[in-house]
Protein backbone atom coordinates (compact mmCIF):
# COMPACT_ATOMS: atom_id res chain seq x y z
CA UNK A 1 0.00 0.00 0.00
CA UNK A 2 2.89 2.44 0.77
CA UNK A 3 4.84 0.84 -1.76
CA UNK A 4 1.78 1.84 -4.07
CA UNK A 5 1.27 5.31 -2.96
CA UNK A 6 4.82 5.98 -3.15
CA UNK A 7 5.19 5.36 -6.54
CA UNK A 8 1.98 7.58 -7.40
CA UNK A 9 3.50 10.59 -5.42
CA UNK A 10 6.96 10.37 -7.44
CA UNK A 11 5.75 9.72 -10.71
CA UNK A 12 6.23 12.78 -12.84
CA UNK A 13 2.09 12.16 -14.48
CA UNK A 14 0.79 12.43 -10.61
CA UNK A 15 1.90 16.51 -10.54
CA UNK A 16 1.16 17.03 -14.29
CA UNK A 17 -2.36 15.60 -12.94
CA UNK A 18 -2.17 17.76 -9.78
CA UNK A 19 -1.32 20.66 -11.74
CA UNK A 20 -4.00 20.39 -14.18
CA UNK A 21 -6.60 19.95 -11.90
CA UNK A 22 -5.41 23.05 -9.61
CA UNK A 23 -6.10 25.39 -12.59
CA UNK A 24 -9.26 25.65 -12.71
CA UNK A 25 -10.32 25.39 -8.85
CA UNK A 26 -7.58 28.03 -8.01
CA UNK A 27 -8.94 30.54 -10.51
CA UNK A 28 -12.58 30.14 -9.67
CA UNK A 29 -10.90 30.17 -5.79
CA UNK A 30 -9.79 33.57 -6.53
CA UNK A 31 -12.60 35.16 -7.92
CA UNK A 32 -14.30 33.68 -4.94
CA UNK A 33 -12.01 35.30 -3.13
CA UNK A 34 -12.69 38.65 -4.51
CA UNK A 35 -16.32 38.96 -3.95
CA UNK A 36 -15.89 37.63 -0.67
CA UNK A 37 -13.84 40.50 0.36
CA UNK A 38 -16.82 42.57 -0.85
CA UNK A 39 -19.13 40.34 1.12
CA UNK A 40 -20.83 38.92 -1.47
CA UNK A 41 -21.30 35.22 -1.35
CA UNK A 42 -21.17 34.30 -5.46
CA UNK A 43 -22.39 30.82 -5.19
CA UNK A 44 -23.16 31.74 -9.40
CA UNK A 45 -19.26 30.85 -9.86
CA UNK A 46 -20.26 27.02 -11.12
CA UNK A 47 -22.95 28.81 -13.05
CA UNK A 48 -20.12 31.28 -14.90
CA UNK A 49 -17.66 28.26 -15.07
CA UNK A 50 -20.60 26.37 -17.22
CA UNK A 51 -21.20 29.03 -19.14
CA UNK A 52 -17.46 30.27 -19.80
CA UNK A 53 -16.96 27.02 -21.27
CA UNK A 54 -19.56 26.26 -23.37
CA UNK A 55 -19.51 29.90 -24.50
CA UNK A 56 -15.45 29.19 -24.93
CA UNK A 57 -15.97 26.17 -26.83
CA UNK A 58 -18.64 27.61 -29.30
CA UNK A 59 -17.24 31.33 -29.85
CA UNK A 60 -13.51 29.16 -30.52
CA UNK A 61 -15.18 26.50 -32.86
CA UNK A 62 -16.76 29.32 -34.56
CA UNK A 63 -13.89 31.71 -35.21
CA UNK A 64 -11.07 29.68 -35.11
CA UNK A 65 -9.21 31.09 -32.68
CA UNK A 66 -8.40 30.21 -29.11
CA UNK A 67 -7.95 33.48 -27.78
CA UNK A 68 -11.46 35.23 -29.00
CA UNK A 69 -12.63 31.85 -27.78
CA UNK A 70 -11.27 32.31 -24.20
CA UNK A 71 -12.39 36.01 -24.61
CA UNK A 72 -15.86 35.21 -25.35
CA UNK A 73 -16.27 32.90 -22.47
CA UNK A 74 -14.57 35.44 -20.08
CA UNK A 75 -17.61 37.71 -21.44
CA UNK A 76 -20.53 35.37 -20.56
CA UNK A 77 -18.81 34.60 -17.08
CA UNK A 78 -19.60 37.92 -16.61
CA UNK A 79 -22.92 38.11 -17.93
CA UNK A 80 -23.66 35.73 -14.96
CA UNK A 81 -21.94 37.49 -12.48
CA UNK A 82 -23.93 40.97 -13.95
CA UNK A 83 -26.94 38.46 -13.26
CA UNK A 84 -25.79 37.60 -9.79
CA UNK A 85 -25.29 41.48 -8.89
CA UNK A 86 -28.41 42.59 -10.49
CA UNK A 87 -30.85 40.08 -8.82
CA UNK A 88 -29.25 40.50 -5.36
CA UNK A 89 -28.46 43.90 -4.92
CA UNK A 90 -30.81 45.77 -7.06
CA UNK A 91 -33.70 43.03 -6.85
CA UNK A 92 -32.99 42.48 -2.99
CA UNK A 93 -32.63 39.04 -3.59
CA UNK A 94 -31.12 36.32 -1.30
CA UNK A 95 -27.93 36.16 -2.58
CA UNK A 96 -26.97 32.47 -2.19
CA UNK A 97 -30.29 31.54 -3.78
CA UNK A 98 -30.02 33.56 -6.64
CA UNK A 99 -26.61 31.75 -7.06
CA UNK A 100 -28.00 28.22 -6.56
CA UNK A 101 -30.72 29.33 -8.98
CA UNK A 102 -27.98 30.45 -11.43
CA UNK A 103 -26.30 27.39 -11.15
CA UNK A 104 -29.58 25.16 -12.10
CA UNK A 105 -30.41 27.49 -14.59
CA UNK A 106 -26.62 26.93 -16.01
CA UNK A 107 -26.57 22.98 -15.78
CA UNK A 108 -29.73 22.73 -17.64
CA UNK A 109 -29.02 25.77 -20.04
CA UNK A 110 -25.84 24.46 -21.42
CA UNK A 111 -26.91 20.75 -21.67
CA UNK A 112 -30.07 22.63 -23.71
CA UNK A 113 -27.86 24.81 -25.71
CA UNK A 114 -25.75 21.91 -26.46
CA UNK A 115 -28.66 19.87 -27.67
CA UNK B 1 -43.08 41.72 33.69
CA UNK B 2 -44.54 43.65 31.36
CA UNK B 3 -44.63 41.17 28.26
CA UNK B 4 -47.65 39.71 30.34
CA UNK B 5 -50.67 41.68 29.33
CA UNK B 6 -49.25 41.51 25.76
CA UNK B 7 -49.22 38.24 25.92
CA UNK B 8 -52.17 38.01 26.72
CA UNK B 9 -53.90 40.49 24.74
CA UNK B 10 -51.94 39.20 21.37
CA UNK B 11 -54.71 35.89 20.90
CA UNK B 12 -57.31 37.43 21.84
CA UNK B 13 -57.34 39.97 19.54
CA UNK B 14 -56.82 37.26 16.94
CA UNK B 15 -60.07 35.79 18.02
CA UNK B 16 -61.93 38.80 17.40
CA UNK B 17 -60.22 39.40 13.86
CA UNK B 18 -61.11 35.75 13.57
CA UNK B 19 -64.59 36.36 14.83
CA UNK B 20 -65.14 39.54 12.29
CA UNK B 21 -63.62 37.43 9.47
CA UNK B 22 -66.22 34.71 9.54
CA UNK B 23 -69.36 37.20 10.01
CA UNK B 24 -67.77 38.47 6.60
CA UNK B 25 -68.98 35.55 4.91
CA UNK B 26 -66.80 34.36 2.00
CA UNK B 27 -68.22 36.27 -0.76
CA UNK B 28 -67.70 39.32 1.40
CA UNK B 29 -63.85 37.81 2.25
CA UNK B 30 -63.26 37.26 -1.86
CA UNK B 31 -64.00 41.22 -2.57
CA UNK B 32 -62.20 41.93 0.31
CA UNK B 33 -58.88 40.22 -0.71
CA UNK B 34 -59.48 42.23 -4.01
CA UNK B 35 -59.45 45.28 -2.79
CA UNK B 36 -56.53 44.69 0.15
CA UNK B 37 -53.58 45.27 -1.84
CA UNK B 38 -51.12 44.26 0.79
CA UNK B 39 -52.87 40.59 -0.05
CA UNK B 40 -53.10 40.79 -3.65
CA UNK B 41 -50.18 42.33 -5.18
CA UNK B 42 -47.86 39.23 -4.17
CA UNK B 43 -49.99 36.87 -5.82
CA UNK B 44 -50.48 38.87 -8.76
CA UNK B 45 -46.51 38.80 -9.30
CA UNK B 46 -46.68 34.86 -8.22
CA UNK B 47 -49.19 34.30 -11.02
CA UNK B 48 -47.06 36.35 -13.10
CA UNK B 49 -43.79 34.67 -12.54
CA UNK B 50 -45.45 31.66 -13.63
CA UNK B 51 -47.09 32.92 -16.63
CA UNK B 52 -43.43 34.26 -17.26
CA UNK B 53 -42.29 31.29 -16.99
CA UNK B 54 -44.32 29.55 -19.40
CA UNK B 55 -43.96 32.40 -21.51
CA UNK B 56 -40.66 32.13 -21.92
CA UNK B 57 -41.06 28.65 -22.79
CA UNK B 58 -42.88 28.85 -25.28
CA UNK B 59 -40.92 31.15 -26.84
CA UNK B 60 -37.78 28.90 -26.40
CA UNK B 61 -39.70 26.17 -27.93
CA UNK B 62 -40.73 28.29 -30.94
CA UNK B 63 -36.18 29.59 -30.92
CA UNK B 64 -34.93 25.70 -31.04
CA UNK B 65 -37.60 23.48 -33.17
CA UNK B 66 -38.01 22.28 -36.36
CA UNK B 67 -41.92 21.58 -35.39
CA UNK B 68 -43.01 24.10 -32.80
CA UNK B 69 -46.69 24.17 -33.45
CA UNK B 70 -46.79 20.17 -32.12
CA UNK B 71 -43.66 20.88 -29.22
CA UNK B 72 -46.28 23.79 -27.55
CA UNK B 73 -49.38 21.78 -27.73
CA UNK B 74 -47.25 18.48 -26.53
CA UNK B 75 -45.49 20.99 -23.54
CA UNK B 76 -48.69 22.30 -22.88
CA UNK B 77 -51.68 19.80 -22.90
CA UNK B 78 -49.45 17.02 -22.43
CA UNK B 79 -50.54 15.68 -19.31
CA UNK B 80 -54.25 15.81 -20.56
CA UNK B 81 -53.67 14.16 -23.96
CA UNK B 82 -52.83 11.14 -22.50
CA UNK B 83 -54.51 9.42 -19.47
CA UNK B 84 -51.59 7.65 -18.13
CA UNK B 85 -49.72 10.86 -18.61
CA UNK B 86 -51.94 12.65 -16.27
CA UNK B 87 -51.75 9.50 -13.78
CA UNK B 88 -47.73 10.18 -14.03
CA UNK B 89 -48.51 14.32 -13.18
CA UNK B 90 -50.14 12.99 -9.80
CA UNK B 91 -47.04 10.37 -9.18
CA UNK B 92 -44.86 13.52 -9.51
CA UNK B 93 -46.62 15.46 -7.31
CA UNK B 94 -46.35 13.58 -4.59
CA UNK B 95 -42.23 14.09 -3.99
CA UNK B 96 -43.12 17.81 -4.81
CA UNK B 97 -45.57 18.25 -2.46
CA UNK B 98 -43.64 16.58 0.92
CA UNK B 99 -40.71 18.67 -0.11
CA UNK B 100 -42.60 21.82 -0.85
CA UNK B 101 -44.59 21.76 2.70
CA UNK B 102 -41.12 21.14 4.05
CA UNK B 103 -40.02 23.92 2.73
CA UNK B 104 -42.88 26.03 3.45
CA UNK B 105 -42.07 25.56 6.83
CA UNK B 106 -38.82 26.22 6.39
CA UNK B 107 -39.37 29.50 4.72
CA UNK B 108 -41.72 30.28 7.41
CA UNK B 109 -38.57 30.29 9.48
CA UNK B 110 -36.81 32.73 7.26
CA UNK B 111 -33.94 30.16 6.80
CA UNK B 112 -32.77 28.70 3.41
CA UNK B 113 -31.90 25.72 4.09
CA UNK B 114 -31.73 23.01 1.13
CA UNK B 115 -31.38 19.87 3.71
CA UNK B 116 -34.74 18.49 2.56
CA UNK B 117 -32.76 17.42 -0.10
CA UNK B 118 -30.51 15.35 2.03
CA UNK B 119 -33.48 14.23 4.05
CA UNK B 120 -35.43 13.07 1.13
CA UNK B 121 -32.54 10.91 -0.03
CA UNK B 122 -31.16 9.65 3.08
CA UNK B 123 -35.38 8.49 3.73
CA UNK B 124 -35.63 6.76 0.46
CA UNK B 125 -32.35 4.89 1.51
CA UNK B 126 -33.27 3.92 5.18
CA UNK B 127 -36.71 2.71 3.61
CA UNK B 128 -34.99 0.57 0.93
CA UNK B 129 -32.76 -1.02 4.14
CA UNK B 130 -36.46 -1.40 5.76
CA UNK B 131 -37.75 -3.19 2.38
CA UNK B 132 -35.16 -4.92 2.12
CA UNK B 133 -34.05 -6.00 5.26
CA UNK B 134 -36.75 -6.62 7.77
CA UNK B 135 -39.75 -8.94 7.92
CA UNK B 136 -42.98 -7.32 8.69
CA UNK B 137 -46.09 -7.98 7.88
CA UNK B 138 -47.79 -5.70 4.85
CA UNK B 139 -49.57 -2.87 6.02
CA UNK B 140 -47.28 -2.41 8.11
CA UNK B 141 -44.32 -2.65 6.78
CA UNK B 142 -44.54 0.63 4.64
CA UNK B 143 -45.43 2.40 7.55
CA UNK B 144 -42.73 1.36 9.61
CA UNK B 145 -40.26 1.98 6.76
CA UNK B 146 -41.88 5.82 6.77
CA UNK B 147 -41.75 6.60 10.17
CA UNK B 148 -37.66 5.57 10.53
CA UNK B 149 -37.06 7.46 7.52
CA UNK B 150 -38.50 10.13 8.44
CA UNK B 151 -37.03 10.21 11.67
CA UNK B 152 -33.94 9.89 10.21
CA UNK B 153 -34.51 12.82 7.66
CA UNK B 154 -35.91 14.89 10.92
CA UNK B 155 -32.35 14.58 12.59
CA UNK B 156 -30.57 15.34 9.16
CA UNK B 157 -33.11 18.16 8.84
CA UNK B 158 -32.03 19.72 12.89
CA UNK B 159 -27.92 20.05 12.01
CA UNK B 160 -27.83 22.96 9.86
CA UNK B 161 -30.12 24.55 12.44
CA UNK B 162 -27.66 23.23 14.79
CA UNK B 163 -24.82 24.62 13.10
CA UNK B 164 -26.49 28.22 12.40
CA UNK B 165 -27.44 28.56 16.24
CA UNK B 166 -24.42 27.11 17.72
CA UNK B 167 -21.64 28.44 14.82
CA UNK B 168 -23.38 31.05 12.87
CA UNK B 169 -22.68 29.02 9.93
CA UNK B 170 -24.66 29.82 6.92
CA UNK B 171 -27.27 27.71 6.73
CA UNK B 172 -27.67 27.55 2.81
CA UNK B 173 -24.01 26.79 2.10
CA UNK B 174 -23.84 24.08 4.92
CA UNK B 175 -26.95 22.66 4.16
CA UNK B 176 -25.77 22.20 0.39
CA UNK B 177 -22.69 20.78 1.61
CA UNK B 178 -24.66 18.10 4.19
CA UNK B 179 -25.89 17.45 0.82
CA UNK B 180 -23.20 16.13 -0.89
CA UNK B 181 -22.13 14.52 2.77
CA UNK B 182 -25.64 12.26 2.45
CA UNK B 183 -25.53 11.52 -0.58
CA UNK B 184 -22.57 10.04 -1.29
CA UNK B 185 -23.04 8.59 2.17
CA UNK B 186 -26.66 6.95 1.51
CA UNK B 187 -24.90 5.42 -2.04
CA UNK B 188 -22.31 4.26 -0.27
CA UNK B 189 -24.83 2.11 2.16
CA UNK B 190 -26.53 1.16 -0.83
CA UNK B 191 -23.15 -0.10 -2.66
CA UNK B 192 -21.59 -1.95 0.61
CA UNK B 193 -24.46 -3.36 2.46
CA UNK B 194 -27.81 -3.48 -0.02
CA UNK B 195 -26.50 -4.09 -3.45
CA UNK B 196 -27.72 -6.55 -5.87
CA UNK B 197 -24.50 -7.97 -7.08
CA UNK B 198 -26.77 -10.29 -10.22
CA UNK B 199 -27.41 -6.74 -11.69
CA UNK B 200 -24.57 -4.78 -13.80
CA UNK B 201 -26.81 -1.39 -13.05
CA UNK B 202 -26.53 0.60 -9.97
CA UNK B 203 -29.66 -1.38 -7.79
CA UNK B 204 -30.36 -2.25 -4.43
CA UNK B 205 -31.45 -5.79 -3.61
CA UNK B 206 -35.39 -5.85 -4.53
CA UNK B 207 -37.91 -4.93 -1.83
CA UNK B 208 -40.04 -7.20 0.16
CA UNK B 209 -43.34 -7.95 -1.17
CA UNK B 210 -44.77 -6.58 1.48
CA UNK B 211 -43.08 -3.38 1.24
CA UNK B 212 -45.02 -1.83 -1.75
CA UNK B 213 -47.87 0.71 -0.86
CA UNK B 214 -51.26 -0.41 -2.82
CA UNK B 215 -52.38 0.88 -6.18
CA UNK B 216 -55.21 3.15 -6.12
CA UNK B 217 -56.09 2.36 -9.57
CA UNK B 218 -55.26 -1.07 -10.90
CA UNK B 219 -53.05 -1.08 -13.93
CA UNK B 220 -51.52 2.39 -13.35
CA UNK B 221 -48.41 3.60 -11.13
CA UNK B 222 -50.84 5.78 -9.12
CA UNK B 223 -50.21 4.25 -5.20
CA UNK B 224 -51.65 5.06 -2.48
CA UNK B 225 -48.67 8.02 -1.43
CA UNK B 226 -51.20 10.69 -2.73
CA UNK B 227 -53.20 9.63 -0.57
CA UNK B 228 -50.27 10.51 2.31
CA UNK B 229 -49.36 13.15 0.81
CA UNK B 230 -52.74 14.95 0.74
CA UNK B 231 -53.12 14.33 4.48
CA UNK B 232 -49.89 15.95 5.40
CA UNK B 233 -51.15 18.54 3.30
CA UNK B 234 -54.21 19.06 5.71
CA UNK B 235 -51.72 18.27 8.83
CA UNK B 236 -49.43 21.32 7.86
CA UNK B 237 -51.91 23.51 7.08
CA UNK B 238 -53.40 23.23 10.50
CA UNK B 239 -50.31 22.80 12.33
CA UNK B 240 -48.97 26.01 10.79
CA UNK B 241 -51.91 28.05 10.92
CA UNK B 242 -53.96 26.45 14.07
CA UNK B 243 -51.65 25.12 16.62
CA UNK B 244 -48.83 27.07 18.90
CA UNK B 245 -45.90 25.53 17.91
CA UNK B 246 -46.32 26.67 14.12
CA UNK B 247 -47.50 30.00 15.29
CA UNK B 248 -44.20 30.18 17.65
CA UNK B 249 -42.61 29.02 13.53
CA UNK B 250 -44.02 31.80 12.20
CA UNK B 251 -43.64 34.78 14.81
CA UNK B 252 -39.67 33.78 15.10
CA UNK B 253 -39.80 34.20 10.89
CA UNK B 254 -41.24 37.27 10.84
CA UNK B 255 -39.03 38.72 13.51
CA UNK B 256 -36.71 36.61 15.67
CA UNK B 257 -35.89 39.66 18.21
CA UNK B 258 -39.31 40.35 19.02
CA UNK B 259 -40.03 36.22 19.34
CA UNK B 260 -37.10 35.93 21.17
CA UNK B 261 -38.29 39.27 23.79
CA UNK B 262 -41.79 37.70 23.41
CA UNK B 263 -40.48 34.97 25.43
CA UNK B 264 -40.15 32.52 22.67
CA UNK B 265 -36.95 29.99 22.75
CA UNK B 266 -36.00 30.54 19.14
CA UNK B 267 -33.18 28.43 19.21
CA UNK B 268 -35.90 25.34 20.21
CA UNK B 269 -38.29 26.37 17.76
CA UNK B 270 -35.55 26.25 14.28
CA UNK B 271 -34.84 22.84 16.07
CA UNK B 272 -37.90 21.37 15.83
CA UNK B 273 -39.17 22.94 12.88
CA UNK B 274 -36.37 21.81 10.57
CA UNK B 275 -37.02 18.79 12.30
CA UNK B 276 -40.32 18.96 11.29
CA UNK B 277 -39.73 19.60 7.95
CA UNK B 278 -36.32 17.16 7.29
CA UNK B 279 -39.43 14.06 8.75
CA UNK B 280 -41.44 15.69 5.64
CA UNK B 281 -38.26 15.39 3.37
CA UNK B 282 -37.56 11.65 4.81
CA UNK B 283 -41.53 10.62 4.39
CA UNK B 284 -41.14 11.60 0.91
CA UNK B 285 -38.47 9.14 -0.01
CA UNK B 286 -39.81 6.25 1.52
CA UNK B 287 -43.08 7.17 0.04
CA UNK B 288 -41.13 7.04 -3.25
CA UNK B 289 -39.36 3.94 -2.35
CA UNK B 290 -42.75 1.80 -1.25
CA UNK B 291 -45.28 4.20 -4.09
CA UNK B 292 -43.00 3.30 -6.68
CA UNK B 293 -39.81 1.21 -7.43
CA UNK B 294 -38.76 -2.18 -6.97
CA UNK B 295 -35.13 -1.66 -6.11
CA UNK B 296 -33.38 1.00 -5.15
CA UNK B 297 -32.16 2.62 -8.30
CA UNK B 298 -30.81 6.49 -7.95
CA UNK B 299 -27.43 6.60 -9.04
CA UNK B 300 -28.03 10.46 -9.24
CA UNK B 301 -29.41 12.25 -6.43
CA UNK B 302 -33.27 13.56 -7.66
CA UNK B 303 -32.74 17.19 -6.26
CA UNK B 304 -36.36 17.59 -4.92
CA UNK B 305 -35.34 20.47 -2.73
CA UNK B 306 -35.45 22.67 -5.60
CA UNK B 307 -38.29 22.02 -6.61
CA UNK B 308 -39.55 22.43 -3.10
CA UNK B 309 -38.22 25.60 -3.05
CA UNK B 310 -39.94 26.18 -6.18
CA UNK B 311 -43.55 24.95 -4.43
CA UNK B 312 -42.85 26.71 -1.45
CA UNK B 313 -42.01 29.70 -3.33
CA UNK B 314 -45.21 29.65 -5.66
CA UNK B 315 -47.47 28.71 -2.66
CA UNK B 316 -46.28 31.88 -0.81
CA UNK B 317 -44.95 29.55 2.38
CA UNK B 318 -48.65 28.81 2.69
CA UNK B 319 -49.07 24.89 3.07
CA UNK B 320 -52.81 25.30 1.66
CA UNK B 321 -51.53 26.56 -1.66
CA UNK B 322 -48.78 23.73 -2.31
CA UNK B 323 -51.22 21.23 -3.70
CA UNK B 324 -51.83 24.19 -6.75
CA UNK B 325 -48.15 24.96 -7.26
CA UNK B 326 -46.89 21.17 -7.05
CA UNK B 327 -49.86 20.53 -9.58
CA UNK B 328 -48.51 23.71 -11.73
CA UNK B 329 -45.13 22.05 -11.68
CA UNK B 330 -45.89 18.29 -12.60
CA UNK B 331 -47.62 19.78 -15.23
CA UNK B 332 -44.68 21.45 -16.77
CA UNK B 333 -42.32 18.09 -15.77
CA UNK B 334 -44.53 16.08 -17.50
CA UNK B 335 -45.41 18.23 -20.21
CA UNK B 336 -41.54 18.51 -20.92
CA UNK B 337 -41.39 15.21 -20.66
CA UNK B 338 -43.72 14.33 -22.86
CA UNK B 339 -42.52 16.73 -25.63
CA UNK B 340 -38.75 15.86 -25.53
CA UNK B 341 -39.71 11.93 -26.33
CA UNK B 342 -41.70 13.53 -29.17
CA UNK B 343 -40.11 16.14 -30.64
CA UNK B 344 -36.55 17.75 -30.69
CA UNK B 345 -36.82 19.93 -27.63
CA UNK B 346 -34.90 18.66 -24.43
CA UNK B 347 -36.17 18.10 -21.46
CA UNK B 348 -33.26 20.20 -20.10
CA UNK B 349 -35.54 23.42 -20.64
CA UNK B 350 -37.54 22.75 -17.73
CA UNK B 351 -34.61 24.04 -15.96
CA UNK B 352 -34.23 27.19 -17.56
CA UNK B 353 -37.73 28.02 -16.58
CA UNK B 354 -37.31 26.90 -12.63
CA UNK B 355 -34.59 28.63 -12.27
CA UNK B 356 -35.88 32.02 -13.90
CA UNK B 357 -38.97 31.27 -11.54
CA UNK B 358 -36.87 30.97 -8.31
CA UNK B 359 -35.10 34.41 -9.67
CA UNK B 360 -38.11 36.39 -10.00
CA UNK B 361 -40.04 35.10 -6.88
CA UNK B 362 -36.53 35.38 -5.24
CA UNK B 363 -36.37 38.94 -5.59
CA UNK B 364 -38.17 40.88 -3.05
CA UNK B 365 -38.08 44.46 -4.51
CA UNK B 366 -40.77 43.21 -7.36
CA UNK B 367 -43.28 42.95 -4.71
CA UNK B 368 -42.65 45.30 -2.37
CA UNK B 369 -41.78 48.00 -4.83
CA UNK B 370 -46.01 48.46 -5.88
CA UNK B 371 -46.37 49.05 -1.64
CA UNK B 372 -43.61 51.61 -1.89
CA UNK B 373 -44.67 53.35 -4.84
CA UNK B 374 -48.39 53.07 -3.01
CA UNK B 375 -47.00 54.23 0.05
CA UNK B 376 -45.05 56.80 -1.48
CA UNK B 377 -48.11 58.26 -3.57
CA UNK B 378 -50.64 58.09 -0.20
CA UNK B 379 -47.74 60.03 1.65
CA UNK B 380 -47.27 62.76 -1.08
CA UNK B 381 -51.46 62.89 -0.87
CA UNK B 382 -51.29 63.40 2.47
CA UNK B 383 -48.36 66.17 2.47
CA UNK B 384 -50.74 67.78 0.00
CA UNK B 385 -53.37 67.74 1.80
CA UNK B 386 -52.35 69.27 4.95
CA UNK B 387 -50.39 71.86 2.81
CA UNK B 388 -54.26 72.85 1.54
CA UNK B 389 -55.20 72.68 5.31
CA UNK B 390 -52.79 75.24 6.13
CA UNK B 391 -52.99 77.19 3.12
CA UNK B 392 -56.29 77.52 4.07
CA UNK B 393 -55.64 78.00 7.23
CA UNK B 394 -53.46 80.97 6.76
CA UNK B 395 -56.03 82.31 4.30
Amino acid sequence: MIEFISNVVTSSNYWFIVLRSTAPILLVTLGAVITEQAGIKNMALEGSMLWAALTGVIVSAATGNVWIGVAGGIAAAIVVALLLGYFSLKLDANQVLVGVALNLVAAGGTVFVLF
Amino acid sequence: MNELPNDSRAPGAKAAATDTAKKRGLLVSVKYFFTDRDKLEPVMVTILAALFALAAGIGLIFLVSKQPALSVRNFLLGPVLRSYNFYYLLIVMVPLTFTGLAMCIIYSLKYMSLITDASFYFGAVIATAIGVKVALPAGLHPLVAMLAAGIAGGLIGTLPAILKIKWRANELVSSLMLNYIFFFLGSFIILYFLRDNSQTIFASLPFRKTFALPKLIPNTQLHAGLLIAIAFIVLVSLFLFKTRWGFEIRLTGANPKFAAYAGIPVATVALYAHFIAGFLGGLGGAVEMSGLYRSFIWQMDPSYAMDGVIVAMLARKNPKFVPISAFFLAWLRVGADFMSRRGDVAFEFITLLQGSIILILASDKIVNSFKARRLRKAVLAANAASANAMAEATR
